[in-house]
């Protein structure tokens, strides 16, 4: 077998030619298989170019290799290159040049072996050549790739028959007719067949392997020395076999990966089976995801290996990877309708899973465009990018890709990034390290659509060499790109809903609640935060003509709009009615007449008048929660719930009840979404209760507020809550300051409040009477004093002194003598009731402070 | 602010009596006025000015009353009002004199009749 020969010109793969390869082919009995061997790697491995010296294998393998086609062809071969045409044009598709090439290979009895092998429409006319390097470089320039390999395995037969003629030129036909005259007894011929069999089978195999990306694997039976990797693998590592077993395995695949491997394998225990992943950085650049299945062997002679395989499976990994990402990504932007969140989870989402660093950036009006998100695995990067302004962020951080990316609508990617790139040179030495540690060594930027258009884009980075971006990627990114962008855009118009309703909310509420010494009226309104949708709650508190107080609270069933507007109805038609001087009772009983008249609908409201003076509030209730009144003590009362909602039947009358407001005591009305949001009503309400006590004892700013706050913490409620609270001072009036408008309406109002500081000051009302006209003389001059000033007020304040109580009223206009609208008899008058009367008058504007003994203050 | 005082006007024996129930202050004595103007329309023997119901009036109210009724004499009308002693009213009028004006009486009845009286005679 010695003149068998195989080469191969894979430079690639030195190892194929080395001596030890060869000699390792030559010295088994080589025969049919092998050229088999090599035409089936032909055929798997278009790469591969393997030049047979076939002349080596028909001269040597005649009892396998009687070949009556062979011959033919050979002859054939033979004389269309004896006649000696002369060489022509080698263009590709030149007619003279194309012949068919056919071969079948049979065995001696005549049976088929290979199907047609290769079909080449390119002769070349290797007698006029008398090398082979020749002839293959001139097959090698014209043919193009795909058809290069099987043209050279063609071309390898030719030359093969070309030296076998120019061979039986000398020697005469001799050769052949031996060839043919060569007959081995049958017994010989089986056997031959038989092993020829075994060895294709085996070749078969080996070929196979090693047309595997990664091939096979064989170890010893105690699983620590590698007695064979295929080619391929080695390939991918980039070393042989010895290098591989030595440091390589370890060099290329990612320590937690060989870790993980590794532990798995040295448990695999008695198992006959072993499965394991791993990643290997390849020499060609990328990072290939390995399954390895490996089974124990055990041979006749009680020896054991393993052998196994190993598959690529980097696109199911990668499929996986995406599949799974995607699914959480829909989770992720289901779970939030608020803009920046939704980016910030997507961020979080996608660092580290597929980037080292991630930003998106949003388009504003004028070409601006702001840095939305900044996201890096390492929390400490984005703290300190996140210190950089905007425009150094966007100037160092791939903001120009971005506004390319936002401007075009197209995706962008960036392979390799050159370091340096992205160092702008304005910035500080500390914004340029801070810009560095944000190292990007590839880089896609998705632009984010939604209807059409491009709301911004959203970048992802990876840091790592090994993990750089690839086209499909790009795709992948794409995707994401246009859920996030369809979430965002739906997030903010959600969004935009939600702040108009919350606008039309406030806006139907009052705009200012009535002040008056002594008592504190605050309120506080919670929107609900799962709905864009205007809520049915109010509460309302105006001043009456007598003095007193009008407050209403409600709860207009269902949402939206149509809610909103039957509560604006409510709300201002309560109002209208009590301003008529009307009952609580009789209020409802008109607004309930009112929605069945116009539009059916459950209202559940309470109306109520507080009187200032004796500190009661009464009030009529239909269907509504009942206030809930803490005193000074911390005792808690509450009231009888009689009457159904309104809207519902005519039939119905609305009770009344009073509740004392003793000194020191607070009083909560409230919507029922502040108790239901606690879950169970009845445990909300001692909730309720306790939260009332905690702001009476307090000395919270807005009691309302704290209530609110402390049941429904900072979660916003479900359901839209409001909160009216009414506090009593701890103290009797006995220190009196109010600043009112310059407004005739608020000379009254003044009158009130003293009239509640004469009496707690234990003034008869006989005697209050009189000193309110005093006191009016006064006003009434500071009220046109700074009347059409434009912001103009009036001040008045009182306190007591042993035995005389003292009254300032200052306004911030001039003092224009108390005759000139009173005919004369204003400061008469003020001066016969109070005899201490001082004006002071500058240019910041006039007090009149009035002095008079508690009980002789009648001149 | 509504009903911060009524005035009502009804005739008695062809006397225009006006009644203020309430308080009549800067936001409102001008509300009083046009009510006094209209019920001079009447031409009857005269006008007379309930205060009995009268919770607060002040120094305008009162120049507006002394004016009316300078107006009043001027058509040969009489003025009176009532204020039952040792109210409210009673007490105003004493302080800024309007009694040397204007005729007070301490019952409605008193004041139609005194009216009536002057008108006859």
């Amino acid at each position: 077998m010695a003149c068998l020969r195989l080469l191969t010109l894979r430079p690639e793969r030195p190892e194929c030619s080395s001596p030890r390869f060869i000699s390792r082919i030559a010295s088994s009995t080589f025969s049919l298989a092998l050229a088999e061997y090599a035409l089936v790697a032909f055929e798997l491995r278009p790469c591969r170019l393997v030049l047979l010296d076939l002349a080596g294998i028909l001269s040597h393998c005649p009892s396998v290799f009687a070949a009556r086609l062979q011959l033919d062809y050979t002859r054939r071969m033979w004389a269309e290159s004896s006649k000696a045409a002369p060489p022509r044009q080698t263009g590709p598709g030149s007619p003279a040049e194309s012949v068919l090439t056919r071969s079948t290979w049979v065995d001696a009895s005549g049976a088929q072996l290979c199907a047609p092998l290769f079909e080449c429409h390119r002769r070349l006319d290797v007698s006029r050549h008398s090398g082979r390097g020749n002839s293959l470089l001139a097959a090698r320039q014209v043919l193009s790739k795909t058809v290069r390999a099987a043209l050279i395995a063609a071309c390898t037969f030719v030359i093969g028959v070309a030296a076998e003629a120019k061979r039986r030129r000398a020697t005469g036909m001799k050769a052949f007719g031996r060839l043919q005259a060569r007959e081995e007894p049958p017994r010989v011929r089986r056997l031959e067949r038989m092993k020829a069999a075994l060895r294709r089978a085996e070749e078969r195999l080996s070929a196979l392997s090693d047309a595997l990306p990664f091939g096979m694997w064989e170890l010893d039976g105690a699983g620590t020395e590698l007695l064979h990797a295929s080619d391929s693998y080695c390939r991918l590592f980039g070393m042989n076999m010895e290098e591989i077993a030595a440091h390589g395995w370890r060099e290329r695949v990612p320590p937690e990966d060989a870790e993980r491997f590794l532990a798995a394998w040295n448990a695999r225990g008695d198992d006959d089976v072993f499965e394991g992943e791993y990643r290997v950085h390849a020499v060609d650049g990328k990072t290939y995801w390995i399954l390895s299945r490996g089974m124990r062997l055990t041979t006749a002679d009680g020896k054991t290996s393993w052998a196994g395989f190993s598959l690529d499976i980097t696109q199911r990994k990668q499929s996986e990877q995406r599949i799974g990402l995607l699914s959480d990504l829909g989770r992720v932007l289901s779970l939030s309708l608020e803009p920046h969140p939704i980016l910030e989870r997507v961020a979080q989402l996608l660092v580290p899973r597929i980037a080292d660093w991630c930003a998106v950036d949003l388009a504003g009006p004028d070409q601006d465009m702001q840095r939305a998100m900044l996201l890096h695995r390492d929390s400490d990067r984005t703290r300190a990018a996140l210190g950089l302004s905007n425009s150094a962020q966007l100037a160092a951080l791939l903001g120009t890709t971005s506004a390319r990316v936002i401007a075009s609508g197209e995706p962008i990617l960036v392979r390799w990034f050159p370091r340096d790139d992205h160092v702008n040179a304005m910035l500080s030495s500390e914004q340029k390290a801070t810009v560095q540690a944000f190292r990007a060594d590839s880089v896609i930027v998705v632009p984010l659509i939604a209807r059409d258009q491009t709301l911004g884009s959203l970048t992802v980075a990876v840091d790592d060499p090994w993990q750089r971006y690839e086209s499909d990627d790009v795709d992948f990114m794409g995707i994401v790109g246009r859920r996030v962008a369809l979430a965002f855009d739906n997030a903010l118009l959600y969004e935009r809903e939600r702040r108009v309703a919350d606008m039309f909310q406030r806006a139907s509420l009052p705009a200012s609640l009535p002040a008056i010494p002594g008592i504190g009226i605050h309120a506080h309104y919670v929107p609900g935060a799962n709905e864009a949708q205007v809520g049915g709650d109010w509460y309302d508190a105006f001043q009456l003509a007598d003095g007193r107080i009008g407050i209403s609270i409600g709860d207009v069933a269902g949402k939206g709009l149509h809610a909103a507007s039957i509560m604006s109805t409510v709300r201002l038609f309560i109002r209208a009615t009590a301003l008529e001087g009307l009952a609580p009772s009789v209020v409802l009983a008109r607004a309930n007449a009112l929605l069945l008249n116009d539009k059916p609908t459950m209202v559940t409201a309470l109306f109520g008048t507080l009187d200032p003076e004796e500190l009661t509030f009464t009030c009529a209730v239909a269907g509504h929660p009942l206030p809930v009144v803490v005193n000074a003590g911390g005792d808690a009362a509450t009231g009888i719930p009689v009457a159904p909602p309104l809207g519902i039947t005519i039939d119905t009358s609305f009770p009344e009840q009073t509740f004392m407001l003793p000194l020191g005591s607070l009083m909560a009305l409230y919507t029922d979404g502040l108790v239901e949001s606690a879950g169970d009503a009845r445990y909300g309400e001692a909730d309720l209760v306790n939260a009332v006590r905690g702001a009476q004892a307090g000395h919270a700013a807005n009691p309302a507020e704290e209530i609110a706050q402390s049941l429904l913490g900072d979660a916003p409620p479900s359901d839209d809550v409001a909160v009216l609270t009414i506090q009593a001072a701890a103290k009797p009036l006995l220190e009196l300051d109010l600043t009112l408008p310059a407004q005739p309406v608020s000379s009254r109002l003044f009158r009130q409040a003293l009239r509640r500081f004469y009496l707690a000051a234990g003034v008869t009302t006989d005697a209050i009477a009189i000193l309110q006209v005093a006191m009016g003389e006064a006003i009434t001059n500071s009220i046109q004093h700074a009347y059409g000033v434009q912001g103009g007020v009036v001040r008045v304040q009182g306190h007591v002194e042993p035995g005389r109580l003292i009254v300032e009223i200052a306004d911030t206009g001039r003092w224009r003598g108390p005759h000139d609208d009173g005919g004369g008899y204003g400061l008469q008058i003020l001066r016969s009731i109070v005899n201490d009367v001082t004006i002071n008058t500058d240019e910041r504007g006039t007090s009149i402070r009035l002095v008079h003994p508690i009980g002789r203050f009648i001149a | 602010m509504t009903n911060q005082a009524e005035f009502t006007t009804t005739t008695s024996d062809g006397v225009t009596v006006v009644a203020i129930k309430g308080e009549v202050d800067i936001a409102n004595v001008d509300e009083l006025r046009l009510c006094l103007e209209q019920a001079t329309q009447e031409r009857g023997p005269g006008i007379v000015v309930d205060l009995t119901a009268a919770a607060y009036f002040d120094s305008r109210t009162i120049a507006l009353l002394a004016d009316f009724a300078t107006r009043m004499r001027v058509h040969r009308q009489r003025t009176a009002v009532v204020a039952p002693n040792d109210g409210f009213a009673a007490r105003i009028l004493q302080i800024a004199g309007l009694p040397l004006i204007i005729p007070a009486y301490s019952s409605l009845s008193e004041a139609l009749d005194a009216v009536k009286q002057v008108a006859g005679a």
